[in-house]
C-alpha cells in the first residue's frame, strides 16, 4: 500500500537523501499517511453529520437538538495530539535537512556557477561539463534515428557526479537568483550573487558501467557519450525568460567512468580548429539565447551574421567584425543589437583570448565566410 | 427592539419608514431624483454599505481580470515548447499557444516566454493586492461590520471613503503597468532580478507604487475596523457577544495595520533602489538579495493570514446560521484567530528555507509548526458544530462544507512544506503552488462566494435562485479540484514553478488542471448570471431569510436603510442563541426550535 502510493506520488530517488536515514521519501510518506488520517478523521463526521442532520425537504422541519457547545477534555486533546505529530514531524525533517547541509566524509567538490540561463560545473581537474544532450527527443525508428522533435530549442548539459562518494556543490550566480534542483535528489538550494551556497548528497546508483537506467524521460545516450544513469536538473528560482529553459541532466557515474569523464572533459580541444572550440563554446555557454539555425531568440542569430552592418539600439549601425564581436562578449551592454534586450552577462573573465577567437571562428563559419586561420589548430594545454 | 420567540418586529422592515429622520429612512439603494445625482452621492458616500459595494464590484472586476490571466497560463502550459524537426530538415517551434497574442506571426521562443512571464506576474499581482488582501474585509467587512456591531456606520466614514479612492488610484497604477507592458517580476519581486529586469521602464516602478499605495487602503481600512469595534459596539454587546465574524475581521486588521508599513518600507526602498542605485538589495551594489525576502516575508506571510482569517470569519457565520447552533468553542475560536495574528509574525523565514543558515531555517520550521494548531482548533470546532443540527443546505452552506473540505487539504499539505528536509525537495514547486491555491482560492474565495450569496439578500434585497446557485458550486468545487489537484502530484515529482514550458512527463497533469480551470470558469459564470438575474428579476428578499441572529439579520431590514437601524439596537441575546431565541423578523414556525430547556437541565452529548 505504502510503496503503491509512493510509486505515484514520488519518482524513484537515488540519493542518500531519499534512500538513506532519515530520509526524505521516508518523511513525505510519513506525512502523506497522516494527512490522509487526519483528513478522514475530520471528513467523515462532516459528510455524515451534514448528511444525517440536513433538513429534510418537505418532511417538515427537523429541529436542531441542545448539546453542550464546550468541552474542555476534548478540546485540550485535539490540540496535544496534533502537537505530538508536529514534535515528530518537525525533528524528522531537521535530521534529514542536516544530511543535506552538511558533507559526509571526504566528499568530492564540484564548484557550480550559474548564470542567466546556463549551468557550469567546474571540477578538481580544470573541467567542466563536456557533454549536451538533447531532452524529450523523439527520433525515427532504428538504430541511429533522426531527430524529429526535442525539448525546447537547444542543447542541456552533462553534470557528471560519482556513485556512492559524497558530492558537494559550492555554488554561486554570476547574475541573478537561481536555484540549483535535482528533484530525484531530493534537494534544491539557491544561489546568489554576493555568497557561496552548497547541498551536498551521495548519489547511490549509476545503473551499471552501461548506464541503462535513464529516470531523466528520453535523454538519449549517443555512441561515444560516456554512459550513466540520468536526472533532470532544474533551475528553481525565477530567472527570467529563458528560466524553464534553464535545465541539465546530472548523470550518476561509475567511479571509472567518472574519472575518464573529468579527463575527457579536461582536454575537450584536443585536436580541434579554431572554429570547432568555438562551436564547443556556442554549445557550453551561448546555445540558450543564440541560435544558429537563424531563428530568433532571446539574443540574435549567428547564422549569416558576419560581417553585416547591424542595426544598433541606440540608432545607427555597426559592421559585425572581429572588435565588435570581442566588444560584444566582454562588454555586452555597450552596443545592443536593436531590438533585443539587455539580458546578456558579460563573459570577461569566462573565456580565454584564444577562445574568443574560436567564437568568432565559429560564427565566420556559420555566415559561410570561414579563413584559412579559422581551421589552425588549437593550441590545447 | 425586542425579539421574543415567535414575534415579528415590524419596525425595521422599511415599509413603515416614518418621518422622524430627513429621509434616512430609505433603503440605501435608493437612487436620487436624477441620474448624476445618484451618481455623485454614490462617489461622494460615507456610507459604509455603499463603499462596501462599491469595493465588492471593484474586487470582482480585478478578480476577473486575473482570472483572465490564469486561464492565460493554463492555456500556455497545454503544451511543452518543443522544436520539431521536418522530413527537409527544417525546425519550427510547437506549442506556443499564448503566441497567438503576439504580433509577430511567427514568435521566437523568447518572446513566447517573456509574454508568459508578464502573464503570471499579473495574474499573481492582481489576484494578492487587488483581489485577495482586500476582498472579504473590504467588501463584506465594511457592510458588514458596522451592522453586526450595532453601529451607525464604521468610526471614521471619511477615512473609510479615502481608503476606497486610495485603493482606487493604487489599481491605476497597477492597471497602468499592466497596459503598459507588464513586469515580469513576478508578484514577489525578489532581487536583484527586479532591480535589473525591464531597465529603464517605468512599469515596473509604477507596478511597486501601485502596491505601495494599496497598503495604505489596508491599514487604513484595518485602523478603521479596530476602532469600530472597541468604541461602536451596541449597548448590552460585550467582547464574547460579538458574532466571530467580527473576531476574525478585528484579527485580520490587527495584522494590517502592523505588518502592511513593513511592505510599504520594502516598496519604497526597492523603488530607490530601481530609480537612484542606492546598493540596499542589489549585490553589485554592495546590498544583499536575502535580506529583501527577509523584509518582503516579513509582512507577505502575516498577509497570508489577512486573506485566510476572513475567510474564517464567514465560515463561523455560516456554519452557525445553517445549522442554528451555537458555534462548539466559541472562544476557542475568538482566540484562535487572535492566535494566528500573533504567531503569523515569527514564522515568515519559511519561506526561505533554501536560502538562509541552518540554524535560522530550523527556528522558523519549529515555529511554523506552531501556527498549524489554530488553525485546526478551528476547524474541530466547525465540524462539531455541525453534531446534530439542523442542517439547511443552501448554496452558502455547501460553500462551507466546501471551505473545510478545502481548506483541511490546504492547511494540511502545509506539514510538508514545514518539515524542512521535505520543503528541500518541494520549495518552489508546483507542490507549493497547489499547497498555497487551495488556501488562498479553495478557502479564502471559496469563503468569499459562500458569504456573497448568505449576504446577497441582504445587499440588494434580492433573493438569488438557490438551483443555480448549487450548479455554480459543483462547478466551482469539482473544476478547482480537477485544475489544482493533479499540481500536487506533478510538485513532487518535481515540477518547478513558474515555467514556461516543462518537460514532457509532466504534460498529463497540466493538462487535466488546464480542463479543471475551464470547469471553474463556468462555475464562476453560472454564479455571475445567477447574480445578475437576481438584481434584474429577483423576488424581493425577507429582512432575515436565513434566520439569523446577528444584529444585521435582527434588526436591519434588507436592504439595509441609510443610517441602518431605526433606533440603536440592544444586544439582548448572543449572535448564536438559536437553542432558546426564535429568530426576529421571520415568519413565525419558519424556522425549527429545539424543544424548551428544563430547568436546571443542563445538555448532554
Amino acid at each position: 500500500m505504502n510503496e503503491w502510493l509512493k510509486g505515484i506520488l514520488l519518482k524513484p530517488g537515488n540519493s542518500d537523501l531519499a534512500l538513506g536515514d532519515w530520509n526524505v521519501d521516508g518523511l513525505f510518506m510519513f506525512i502523506t499517511w497522516l494527512c490522509i488520517g487526519s483528513f478522514i478523521f475530520v471528513m467523515v463526521p462532516m459528510f455524515w453529520w451534514a448528511f444525517r442532520y440536513r433538513r429534510a425537504r418537505g418532511a417538515g422541519h427537523m429541529a436542531a437538538v441542545r448539546t453542550p457547545n464546550h468541552n474542555t477534555v476534548l478540546e485540550v486533546t485535539w490540540v496535544v495530539v496534533p502537537l505530538l505529530f508536529m514534535v515528530v514531524v518537525f525533528f524528522w525533517g531537521f535530521k534529514g535537512y542536516m544530511r543535506g547541509q552538511i558533507a559526509k566524509g571526504n566528499a568530492e567538490v564540484i564548484n557550480l556557477e550559474a548564470y542567466k540561463w546556463a549551468w557550469e560545473p567546474l571540477y578538481r581537474n580544470g573541467a567542466s561539463s563536456g557533454q549536451q544532450v538533447y531532452m524529450d527527443d523523439r527520433r525515427t525508428p532504428g538504430e541511429n534515428g533522426a531527430l524529429v522533435g526535442k525539448r525546447g530549442n537547444n542543447l542541456f548539459p552533462v553534470i557528471a557526479v560519482p556513485e556512492k562518494t559524497p558530492v558537494k556543490f559550492i555554488m554561486k550566480s554570476r547574475d541573478v537568483m537561481h536555484s540549483f534542483y535535482i528533484p530525484d535528489m531530493r534537494i534544491k538550494m539557491d544561489i546568489f550573487p554576493n555568497r557561496y551556497t552548497s547541498l551536498t548528497f551521495v548519489p547511490q546508483d549509476a545503473g551499471g558501467d552501461l548506464g541503462n537506467n535513464d529516470q531523466a524521460g528520453a535523454v538519449t545516450v549517443t555512441p561515444g557519450e560516456i554512459p550513466g544513469r540520468d536526472h533532470y536538473v532544474f533551475c528553481a528560482e525565477y530567472c527570467g525568460i529563458s528560466h524553464s529553459e534553464m535545465a541539465a541532466v546530472m548523470r550518476v557515474m561509475t567511479p571509472s567512468n567518472f574519472d575518464k569523464a573529468l579527463e575527457t572533459w579536461g582536454d575537450l580541444y584536443k585536436g580541434k580548429n579554431f572554429a570547432e572550440v568555438g562551436a564547443i563554446v556556442h554549445a557550453r555557454k551561448c546555445a540558450t539565447c543564440h541560435s544558429v539555425d537563424g531563428s530568433k531568440n532571446t539574443g540574435p542569430t549567428w547564422k549569416d551574421a558576419w560581417g553585416k552592418m547591424t542595426p544598433m539600439a541606440v540608432g545607427g549601425s555597426v559592421m559585425y567584425d572581429e572588435n565588435y564581436t570581442r566588444e560584444a562578449i566582454l562588454n555586452p551592454a555597450a552596443r545592443l543589437h536593436q531590438g533585443y534586450p539587455n539580458q546578456m552577462p558579460s563573459f570577461a573573465g569566462q573565456l580565454s583570448d584564444n577562445e574568443i577567437l574560436g567564437v568568432i571562428a565559429y560564427i565566420r563559419q556559420l555566415s559561410g565566410k570561414t579563413t584559412d586561420a579559422d581551421k589552425v589548430p588549437f593550441p590545447s594545454k | 427592539m425586542s425579539s421574543l420567540p415567535g414575534t415579528n418586529p415590524e419596525q425595521a422592515s422599511g415599509a413603515d419608514a416614518g418621518a422622524h429622520d430627513q429621509g434616512h429612512d430609505e433603503p440605501y439603494l435608493a437612487p436620487k431624483a436624477t441620474w448624476l445625482a445618484t451618481v455623485v452621492d454614490w462617489a461622494t458616500t460615507i456610507d459604509h454599505k455603499k463603499i462596501g459595494v462599491m469595493y465588492l464590484f471593484a474586487i470582482l472586476f480585478m478578480f476577473f481580470l486575473g482570472g483572465v490571466a490564469a486561464l492565460g497560463v493554463r492555456v500556455e502550459l497545454w503544451e511543452p515548447t518543443r522544436t520539431v524537426v521536418d522530413a527537409a530538415g527544417n525546425t519550427r517551434l510547437e506549442g506556443l499557444a499564448l503566441s497567438a497574442m503576439l504580433p509577430d506571426d511567427k514568435p521566437s521562443l523568447s518572446d513566447a516566454n517573456d509574454l508568459y512571464n508578464r502573464i503570471f506576474t499579473l495574474h499573481g499581482l492582481i489576484m494578492v493586492f487587488l483581489v485577495i488582501v482586500p476582498s472579504i474585509p473590504a467588501s463584506l467587512g465594511n457592510f458588514l461590520l458596522p451592522l453586526m456591531v450595532g453601529a451607525k456606520d464604521v468610526a471614521f466614514p471619511k477615512l473609510n471613503l479615502a481608503s476606497w479612492y486610495i485603493y482606487l488610484f493604487g489599481s491605476m497604477f497597477a492597471l497602468a503597468a499592466a497596459i503598459g507592458g507588464g513586469v515580469e517580476t513576478g508578484w514577489t519581486f525578489y532581487t536583484p532580478y527586479s532591480t535589473s529586469t525591464d531597465e529603464g521602464h517605468w512599469t515596473v516602478v509604477a507596478m511597486i507604487a501601485g502596491a505601495f499605495i494599496l497598503g495604505f487602503s489596508s491599514i487604513l481600512t484595518g485602523l478603521n475596523f479596530i476602532v469600530t469595534v472597541h468604541k461602536l459596539r451596541a449597548p448590552g454587546m460585550g467582547w464574547f457577544d460579538m458574532p466571530l465574524f467580527v473576531w476574525g475581521i478585528y484579527g485580520t486588521s490587527l495584522i494590517q495595520v502592523l505588518a502592511t508599513p513593513v511592505i510599504g518600507i520594502t516598496l519604497l526602498l526597492l523603488i530607490f533602489e530601481r530609480l537612484f542605485h542606492i546598493g540596499i538589495f542589489d549585490p553589485r551594489l554592495g546590498g544583499d538579495p536575502v535580506l529583501f525576502q527577509h523584509f518582503f516575508w516579513f509582512y507577505s506571510h502575516p498577509v497570508v493570514y489577512v486573506m485566510i482569517l476572513p475567510g474564517m470569519a464567514v465560515m463561523s457565520e455560516l456554519i452557525a446560521v445553517f445549522t442554528r447552533k451555537k458555534i462548539f468553542g466559541y472562544r476557542a475560536v475568538a482566540f484562535s484567530s487572535l492566535a494566528i495574528a500573533g504567531i503569523s509574525f515569527i514564522v515568515w523565514g519559511h519561506h526561505m528555507f533554501t536560502s538562509q543558515g541552518e540554524l535560522s531555517a530550523t527556528i522558523f520550521s519549529a515555529l511554523t509548526f506552531l501556527v498549524a494548531l489554530p488553525s485546526a482548533i478551528k476547524v474541530f470546532n466547525w465540524i462539531m458544530t455541525l453534531y446534530k443540527g439542523s442542517i439547511d443546505l443552501k448554496t452558502p452552506m455547501l460553500y462551507a462544507l466546501g471551505f473545510l473540505f478545502l481548506f483541511s487539504i490546504g492547511g494540511l499539505t502545509g506539514i510538508y512544506l514545514g518539515a524542512l528536509s521535505v520543503d528541500l525537495h518541494l520549495h518552489d514547486t508546483y507542490f507549493v503552488v497547489a499547497h498555497f491555491h487551495y488556501v488562498m482560492m479553495g478557502s479564502t474565495i471559496v469563503a468569499f462566494v459562500g458569504a456573497i450569496h448568505m449576504w446577497w439578500p441582504k445587499m440588494f434585497g434580492k433573493m438569488y435562485n438557490e438551483l443555480w446557485g448549487k450548479v455554480g458550486f459543483w462547478l466551482v468545487f469539482l473544476g478547482f479540484n480537477l485544475t489544482f489537484f493533479p499540481q500536487f502530484i506533478m510538485g513532487s515529482h518535481g515540477m518547478p514553478r513558474r515555467y514556461a514550458s516543462y518537460v514532457d512527463e509532466f504534460q498529463i497533469y497540466h493538462q487535466l488542471s488546464t480542463i479543471g480551470s475551464f470547469v471553474l470558469l463556468a462555475g464562476f459564470l453560472v454564479h455571475l448570471f445567477n447574480f445578475i438575474h437576481s438584481l434584474v428579476a429577483g423576488p424581493k428578499a425577507p429582512p432575515n431569510p436565513w434566520g439569523g441572529l446577528s444584529m444585521e439579520w435582527t434588526d436591519a431590514g434588507s436592504p439595509p436603510i441609510t443610517h441602518n437601524f431605526h433606533h440603536e439596537p440592544v444586544a439582548k441575546h448572543g449572535p448564536y442563541d438559536f437553542d432558546d431565541v426564535y429568530p426576529p423578523q421571520t415568519k413565525p414556525g419558519e424556522f425549527p426550535m429545539p424543544e424548551p430547556a428544563k430547568p436546571g437541565e443542563h445538555p448532554k452529548w
